[in-house]
């Protein structure tokens, strides 16, 4: 009975042991992978959000696990965190590539459409009579609606200025939809 | 061509073209267009590529109207 005890209470010694042995691991792991994380948060959070909270909901949970004394489990969940942070970068630069380039087309194509729009409305508030289909408030509808294109341009243009590709596209769609129908009303068409 | 380009297609060209028919004038085009006549000048400016004289158009020659 008595080697049984000491049999129980060597086994214990060693499991204490074998958790100990990974708490520094662990603790090293659970802060590099804290460092990955912030150093790809500016760019992730702005172009890869959703990823970006699965790898801190990851990071959570070794940190929980850590204070539970969890040591291996912790370290077997930071430890992948590195690469998953590299991962993630990747994506994030991949995306804002794709939106910089959807907006780099808008706001180049944009000013195109919109100087045939102001060309033909310049032209028209000359006109002493209008032609068919077109009268006065018409026209100043369509004026009001190429100025207010262009506010929204403006707008677009500050929001990509300021990071926000995402703003800058979504208005710089509602303007080329706006500027389109502009255009057909004025009886021009898309070459 | 991205999603960001759409509505509209590929070219963010937009014009209008008149095909010269016997009997045309600029002064004629421009009344068509722009609802006076006076204006033929404008038409002119945009065409000096292809016309030298407002006063003398071709049939079948493409204007294009600013």
């Amino acid at each position: 009975m008595r080697i049984v005890k000491y049999v129980y209470i060597v086994l214990l010694a060693a499991m204490l042991v074998a958790c100990a042995r990974d708490k520094e691991p662990a603790e090293a792991a659970i802060k590099a992978a804290g460092q990955a994380i912030d150093q790809i948060r500016g760019e992730a959070s702005r172009y890869a959000p959703d990823q970006l909270k699965q790898l801190e909901d990851s990071l959570k949970a070794a940190q929980d696990a850590f204070a539970k004394k969890e040591y291996k489990a912790a370290l077997d969940a930071a430890s992948a965190l590195g690469a998953k942070a590299q991962d993630v970068a990747k994506a994030a630069a991949a995306k804002k590539a794709e939106l910089t380039k959807s907006w780099d087309d808008l706001s180049a194509g944009i000013p195109q459409m919109m100087d045939a729009v102001k060309s033909r409305l310049d032209i028209l508030s000359k006109a002493k009579k209008l032609p068919a289909g077109l009268d006065k408030d018409k026209l100043a509808a369509l004026n009001s609606g190429y100025d207010e294109a262009m506010q929204q341009f403006q707008g677009a243009k500050d929001a990509a200025g300021a990071g926000d590709l995402s703003k800058a596209i979504e208005a710089g769609q509602a303007i080329k939809q706006k500027g389109t129908e502009i255009a057909t009303a004025l009886g021009l068409t898309q070459q | 061509m991205s999603e960001s380009d759409k509505p509209g297609g590929d070219s963010w060209k937009f014009e209008q073209w008149h095909e010269v028919v016997a009997g045309d004038t600029l002064s004629k085009i421009s009344k068509q267009y722009y609802g006076d006549a006076s204006l033929y000048m404008k038409i002119f400016e945009a065409n000096r590529n292809v016309l030298k004289d407002p006063d003398v158009i071709k049939v079948g020659q493409k204007l294009r109207i600013p």
